[in-house]
């Protein structure tokens, strides 16, 4: 009796969770099929006919494909440089003692600390003087201040967890240093480079201050893009859901696919399965 | 000894060598910008050279009304999120812990609001909770509930920021106490079973000490990044009515991009990094005791 209310109150409460965290995802899929009449109606319309307008509209004349593209560019070259540059730093602080590491590694994991907006000033008139305004290059190097640390972090977790004993066997067959991490770590890491991945990618995917800043119509990525909607006369609810749709609905599916490793990535390898 | 370790200063350098000079060349160079402004009275577009005038903008930030306005508006949107985090964070991982059928697809589910973009989300949850296109007051008008202003007045705009960020970031929090939870040795609790032990003296006496320090990590890293928020407020509030909803975060980036007030925003900048040192340390030193 006592274990049938127990299992009524889990799944009352557990209802009440969900409910409370999809309910907003749910509400900008309907934002995004209503027409501007129905977006504004008062009560809120659950049923209506749906329209693909705000789609059409916003590839068609708004440009939403350009910022499609631009946030893939922006967020893969971010990411890019991030792990180039970050891999081989992490594998160096795992397998190796450098001199005064331990304070190198904190002030590393510090500049995550740093408010964005903070860097922003003197970054937009660095960016400025170097003519890094509205290009992709200059945002995903803004993206880089933040992937890059982060990256750097969690690898060095990644690489820590491979069994000494295996880099040492393949420098016995005659590896150098860079062959045992290209042939031996990364393969063996693979799970934690995916996590990494994941997480640089989908953090420069879905920034917005450094993108409303630096770009403005050539390198614009999708987050500005969402924000130019709110116009002097008002906002466009049913654009917003329907770009909010595509910048979210990627993600999503990326995110659900590897669960396990963001959730580790998240954390900042505070958790690791 | 010594030798082979010099030899593995060395073979490590190359490695961390190329990270270290970028990451250097792009934070120590603006932070030493960020602090020349400060110290300087210069807004962009100043074509002359930056002209220092010692602490003075710092005293302009501080004698400004608005800046005791915006620690205040820091403090309670920090606090007030932060801690609603960790109580409905460890609520939903103390059901979701043990396993029973759907729990790992309700885990899954609920990374949605963590990866969602958040100015979309922040504009989402402007629409629900619109005056008077929102579901929400049409919901509470249904039953017979009072209507609420929600972000157009005080104090409902405060709750109304402080909710998307429960909504977007609880379930991060629900995940690193999960994590801790399914850490904690089974035997532990059969031991408090065999003594005798109600549910609650379970909770308190091993579940709590023993997920203090897991509960510590989450707290540490939903500060620092609360007191970083700017997308939902920006969807939302864009920091009013007024500076209501104006945290340090926002407001600098309205007094550096939509002002140009450039020197002054770089004051608020520096204090803003000394605040957040100075509470990370704190909460730090606290948890260790």
């Amino acid at each position: 009796m006592t274990k049938a209310i127990e299992r009524i109150g889990v799944w009352g409460f557990m209802a009440i969770v969900l409910f409370f965290f999809l309910f907003p995802l749910f509400w900008m899929i309907l934002m995004g099929f209503k027409n501007q009449a129905q977006a504004f109606s008062d009560p809120p319309l659950f049923l209506f006919t749906p329209t693909l307008e705000n789609f059409v509209f916003g590839f068609e004349t708004l440009g939403w494909g350009k910022n499609v593209i631009n946030s893939l560019i922006v967020a893969t070259l971010a990411t890019a440089i991030s792990l180039i540059l970050g891999v081989p730093c992490a594998y160096g602080f795992a397998r190796f003692t450098i001199l005064g590491d331990k304070h190198l590694r904190f002030w590393i994991l510090s500049i995550v600390m740093m408010p964005p907006v903070v860097a922003a000033i003197p970054i937009f008139a660095i960016w400025s003087k170097l003519g890094l305004i509205d290009t992709h290059l200059g945002l995903a190097l803004a993206h880089t201040i933040f992937n890059l640390p982060l990256v750097i972090w969690l690898m060095i977790g990644f690489f820590r967890d491979v069994p000494k004993e295996i880099e040492e066997a393949a420098e016995m067959d005659g590896c150098n240093a860079i062959q045992t991490l290209l042939f031996v770590s990364i393969p063996v890491a693979k799970s934690g480079l995916a996590t990494v991945t994941t997480l640089s990618f989908i953090l420069s995917w879905n920034e917005l201050l450094f993108a409303n800043i630096l770009t403005q119509r050539n390198a614009q990525t999708l987050p500005p893009a969402i924000g130019a909607l709110w116009k002097d006369f008002g906002l466009l609810w049913g654009q917003i859901g329907a770009i909010t749709m595509v910048a979210t609905i990627p993600v999503m599916i990326i995110g659900f696919f590897l669960q396990k490793h963001l959730v580790c990535g998240l954390t900042l390898g505070a958790v690791k399965e | 000894m010594a030798g082979l370790s010099a030899k593995s200063h060395l073979r490590g350098l190359p490695f961390v060598a190329p990270a270290f000079l970028y990451l250097l060349a792009i934070t120590i160079v603006p932070t030493v910008m960020l602090v020349r402004y400060a110290f300087s009275d210069w807004e962009i577009g100043d074509f002359g050279g930056i002209q220092f005038v010692g602490f003075e903008t710092f005293a302009l930030v501080l004698e400004n009304p608005i800046t005791v306005d915006n620690f205040k508006a820091t403090i309670v949107y920090v606090a007030a999120a932060v801690l609603a985090e960790l109580i409905l964070g460890l609520l939903i991982a103390l059901v979701l812990v043990k396993s029973f059928r759907g729990a790992g697809l309700i885990r899954t589910l609920l990374i949605a609001p963590v990866i969602m973009v958040p100015i979309g989300a922040g504009f989402v949850w402007r629409y629900i909770l619109s005056p008077d296109l929102g579901v929400v007051n049409w919901a509470m008008e249904g039953l017979g509930l009072p209507y609420i202003q929600w972000f157009g007045a005080k104090p409902w705009a405060m709750w109304s920021v402080v909710i998307a960020d429960v909504w977007q970031w609880t379930p991060f929090v629900m995940l690193i106490l999960l994590a801790g939870l399914v850490a904690i040795p089974q035997s532990l609790y059969e031991a408090a079973e065999m003594d005798g032990a109600t549910a609650l003296q379970k909770f308190t006496h091993v579940t709590l000490p023993l997920l203090w320090p897991t509960i510590a990590v989450a707290a540490v890293l939903r500060f620092i990044w609360a007191m970083k928020s700017f997308d939902t407020i920006f969807a939302m509030t864009r920091g009013g009515p007024g500076t209501y909803t104006s945290i340090l975060n926002f407001e600098i980036y309205k007094e550096a991009f939509l002002k140009f007030h450039t020197s002054y925003a770089a004051a608020m900048g520096v204090l803003l990094l000394i605040f957040t040192i100075v509470v990370t340390r704190l909460i730090l030193s606290f948890v260790k005791d």
